[in-house]
């Protein structure tokens, strides 16, 4: 089971990195508003589909907040995930084409070294718990024998 | 038309922060029909502008002719949201726009935006500190334009510029004079292309017009005016090119372009009366390319969409050399031409 939530967290922050450099592209090359940004490429990350759009007239910033604090951890973020996704939110959209490539790349690093982490923690930990699986098994068998 | 200009004036005040919203929503149906402007004003109480008078918006929804302990005021923050709210909070999909003054919101109502200018290499780069936003509600009156097509008829073809002051109702009578070309509503249906530059006229929205501009009718969107002309003529083939606002040397040219290209141009210019429009230079120019057959005159924003005079194009160049025989036809009483 941890070892899963380990899995999906990788899984998640790549999933996050793809749209960081998607939102990049679509800023530098058309402009695109951020609604539309987070429909077309936000497929991977669920707590997107939380987001109201700009029709409904809710403060945006705020509604990012909410949807990740509401979703982000049940979804697969951890904790430290969820500080990252709401400073990424509270800047997106908020400056010029410029700004908004700087803030996005800020945000791609930062995620970047998160999923480093992630992978490392994985991989280690998995092994771990692969043995403690193991043992775990080896010592009922012994018992029952 | 009562109910859909209440709807406008409601998809307008989506561009305003919540908590001014709130107040701007509860306001009677009878001030949602006629306000024309909704503004605000860092630190100072928000205004409705009317027709008639200024007012000024009380919490829950009321209007009130002074200023008072119930007044909502706009704070920086309300700026800021409402800024940030305009632009779809996508502000740098709007650097253009932000950069000439004004945003476009959904539903073709613009809004106007006064801060701090930031410089980059000599120029205007953009905006900071926003300290007031002008929402002007856009109107879509099909058949304002009837009077002034009915005193026209076959002379529209030579071209005609609108002026007025502003909120006299040029770009509601342009919309509408578009529209019904485009339609066909009067006899065939001709071929128009809007250039839009402020996406005032048609108001487009991701790429779909919010308003009515007719059947046959391109918009080409945020194209700088002389450039949009230009482009229309050479690859749309309108028999009609309409344009709002139109007054530099740039857009002057093209438009001499689009008439030997046989393009009959309809655009508006501001001017307060026939006097002031005789006295901008860009005006003059206008009428000597040979563009328009006719000007037509609004009156204030006290009664949006009246005309006050219809002239000859040919008149009022006559009167700003200082022909005797202008004079002698009473264009310098305003009342002249083809009316």
């Amino acid at each position: 089971m941890e070892s899963h939530k380990l899995v999906v967290r990788v899984e998640k922050l790549e999933a996050f990195l793809r749209f960081l450099s998607a939102a990049k592209t679509e800023i530098r090359f058309s402009s695109m508003p951020v609604e539309s940004i987070v429909r077309r490429h936000g497929g991977g990350i669920s707590f997107f589909s939380d987001i109201p759009d700009a029709a409904s007239g809710e403060n945006w910033a705020g509604a990012w907040n909410n949807a990740v604090e509401k979703r982000a951890l049940d979804e697969g973020f951890f904790r430290r995930d969820v500080e990252l996704l709401k400073g990424f939110g509270a800047g997106f959209g908020a400056s010029d084409t410029d700004g908004q490539l700087s803030h996005c790349s800020l945000y791609a690093d930062l995620t970047a070294a998160a999923l480093n982490d992630a992978k490392e923690e994985r991989n280690r930990k998995a092994k771990l718990y692969q043995m403690l699986g193991l043992f775990a098994g080896m010592a009922a068998a012994i018992l029952l024998c | 038309m009562d109910e859909k200009n209440e709807d406008r004036f409601d998809s307008a005040a989506e561009g305003v922060c919540e908590r001014i919203r709130k107040s701007l929503r509860g306001l009677p149906p009878d001030v949602k029909k006629q306000a024309q402007e909704i503004r605000l004003r860092v630190n100072r109480p928000v205004t409705v502008c009317c027709p008639q008078s200024v007012y000024f918006l009380k919490e829950g929804g009321g209007l009130g002719c002074i200023v008072g302990p119930g007044c909502v005021r706009a704070d920086k923050n309300d700026l800021e949201e409402s800024f940030r709210t305009l632009c779809g909070n996508s502000v740098y999909s709007h650097e253009t726009e932000i950069k000439n003054g004004y945003v476009t919101l959904r539903g073709g109502h613009r809004a106007g935006i006064c801060g701090t200018a930031v410089y980059q290499n000599g120029t205007v780069s953009g905006m900071r500190d926003i300290s007031s936003i002008n929402i002007r509600v856009a109107r879509e009156i099909p058949g304002s334009a009837d009077l002034l097509l009915n005193r026209l008829k076959d002379t529209l073809s030579g071209g005609l510029l609108l002026a007025g002051p502003p909120s006299s109702g040029k770009t509601t009578i342009l919309r509408d004079i578009a529209r019904q070309l485009a339609s066909g509503v009067r006899g065939n249906i001709r071929k128009v292309a809007v250039v839009d530059e402020r996406g005032e006229i048609a108001g487009s929205y991701q790429g779909i017009p919010q308003n009515d501009v007719g059947i046959c009718c391109d918009v080409l969107d945020g194209y700088p005016k002389a450039e949009g002309i230009l482009l229309a003529v050479r690859s749309l083939s309108p028999q009609y090119i309409v344009c709002d606002e139109l007054g530099s040397e740039e857009e002057t040219r093209a438009v001499e372009q689009s008439l030997n290209a046989g393009v009959s141009v309809i655009a508006s210019i501001h001017a307060g009366n026939a006097e002031e429009l005789l006295r901008r230079r860009q005006a003059a120019a206008l009428l000597e390319t040979g563009a328009f057959a006719s000007a037509a005159l609004l009156d204030g924003s006290a009664k949006p969409g009246k005309i006050v005079g219809i002239y000859r194009a040919g008149d009022l160049l006559a009167e700003n050399r200082g022909s005797a025989s202008a004079h002698r036809r009473g264009l310098s009483r305003g009342i002249c031409g083809i009316a």
